[in-house]
C-alpha cells in the first residue's frame, strides 16, 4: 500500500528504525553521559510524562519517515548506496545545520550537540535504508539485525516480535501487542534505564 | 557563471542570504529581547567569532538541499519551491528540534514554536529566492 508513492510499510519500518536508533543511542550507548550534560536527575526523569514524550517522539519520527520517504522518491534513490547517499545529505543539508545553529545561538554544550549529530545521522541512514527498501528479503534481513539488537539491549521478546510482524508476517495477527503499547514500552524502558543511569552521574 | 544543481550561483548566495538575514531580523530586531527572555540567554551573549562565521555559513546549506531537490522535481514556478522549503523544514529541521523539545525539559514550547517558525519561514524564503534563479 502507498501513499504519494511511499510505501506504508516502510515509512512505518523507518519510523520504528528512528525510535530503535534513538533508544540505544540516548540509553545503553551515550545515556549516562547526555544525562550529565543536560543536568537530568534521577527525579527530572521520574517527573516526566511517559505518554506526552512518548507521543511526542513518534510523530517526531513518524514525521521524518514521512519525509524520508518523499525525498528518495524524489532523488529516484534506488539502492543501497543511493538511498544513504540521499540520507547522509538530507541530514547534513536539513538535520545537522539545525543542531548545529541550536549550538551558535543557544549555547548548546558541544559534546551534547555532537551526540545529536551521531544520533540523526545513524537514524537518517537506517530509515534512509528502510525507506527505498522494496525487497522483502531484505526487510527481513535488516529485522533480523533490529531484533538482534534489541534481545540484546533489552533481553525482552516483545518488540522483536513486533518488528517481525511488521517486517515479514504482514498476515499474522494478534499474537504480539499493538504497536503503540510495545513502542510506549520501548520508550518507558529507555526513561527506567536512564533513571537507573542517572543514580550513578547524581551528586 | 557555475552553477549549483541546475541554479544561477549568484542567486544561490543571495538564498543563503536571504535566509541569514531573516533570522538576524527575527531573533534580533524583532523578538530579540523576548528571545533572551524564554531562552535564559543572557543579554550579553556573544558568539566566538568562528562561531559567527560558521552561523554565516550554514544557511547556505538548507539552499543548497532545496537547490538540488528542486533541481531533481523540475520545479520552476515561486510557489512550488515555497512549499518544497516549507515541506523540508518541517520534515527534517522542524522534527531535529521536536526531539530536544520532547526529551529536554530545557528547551521549552515557546521556543521550540519560535525556533520551528524560523525554519520554515526562512526554508521557505531561501525557496522563494532559488526560483528566480533555475536554469531555463
Amino acid at each position: 500500500m502507498e501513499i504519494y508513492g511511499i510505501s506504508i510499510i516502510a515509512v512505518l519500518l523507518a519510523t520504528l528504525s528512528f525510535m530503535i536508533v534513538g533508544f540505544l543511542w540516548y540509553g545503553p550507548l551515550f545515556g549516562k553521559r547526555w544525562m550529565a550534560l543536560n543536568g537530568f536527575t534521577e527525579k527530572s526523569m521520574k517527573d516526566t510524562n511517559m505518554a506526552v514524550v512518548m507521543g511526542k517522539g513518534i510523530t517526531n519520527s513518524l514525521v521524518a519517515a514521512i519525509g524520508m520517504g518523499l525525498v528518495l522518491n524524489w532523488k529516484g534513490a534506488e539502492g543501497l548506496l543511493a538511498s544513504m547517499k540521499t540520507a547522509f545529505l538530507v541530514w547534513l543539508f536539513f538535520s545537522a545545520t539545525t543542531a548545529l545553529l541550536a549550538h551558535i545561538y543557544e549555547k548548546q554544550k558541544l559534546k551534547l550537540t555532537l551526540i545529536h549529530f551521531g544520533n540523526q545521522l545513524a537514524a537518517y541512514l537506517l530509515a534512509g535504508r528502510f525507506s527505498a527498501s522494496s525487497d522483502p528479503d531484505q526487510r527481513c534481513l535488516l529485522a533480523g539485525a533490529h531484533r538482534f539488537a534489541i534481545s540484546i539491549a533489552h533481553q525482552r521478546a516483545g518488540l522483536a516480535q513486533l518488528v517481525e510482524h511488521l517486517i515479514c508476517n504482514q498476515g499474522v495477527g494478534g499474537s504480539s501487542p499493538s504497536a503503540g503499547t510495545t513502542l510506549h514500552r520501548v520508550h518507558s524502558w529507555h526513561m527506567v534505564y536512564t533513571s537507573d543511569r542517572a543514580k550513578s552521574v547524581t551528586p | 557563471m557555475p552553477r549549483i544543481f541546475g541554479h544561477n550561483l549568484l542567486i544561490f548566495v543571495l538564498a543563503g542570504l536571504a535566509f541569514y538575514i531573516f533570522g538576524f531580523l527575527m531573533y534580533g530586531v524583532i523578538f530579540g529581547e523576548y528571545w533572551m527572555r524564554i531562552s535564559n540567554v543572557p543579554a550579553d551573549f556573544s558568539p566566538p567569532a568562528w562561531k559567527m562565521v560558521l552561523g554565516l555559513i550554514i544557511p547556505f546549506l538548507p539552499a543548497a538541499g532545496i537547490a538540488m531537490l528542486a533541481n531533481k522535481l523540475g520545479k520552476s514556478d515561486l510557489m512550488g519551491y515555497v512549499k518544497l522549503g516549507a515541506l523540508l523544514a518541517i520534515a527534517f529541521s522542524v522534527t531535529a528540534m521536536a526531539y530536544d523539545y520532547a526529551y529536554s525539559p530545557a528547551y521549552n514550547l515557546r521556543m521550540f514554536v519560535m525556533d520551528s517558525l524560523h525554519m520554515i519561514a526562512g526554508f521557505a524564503i531561501a525557496g522563494a529566492v532559488l526560483s528566480f534563479g533555475r536554469a531555463k
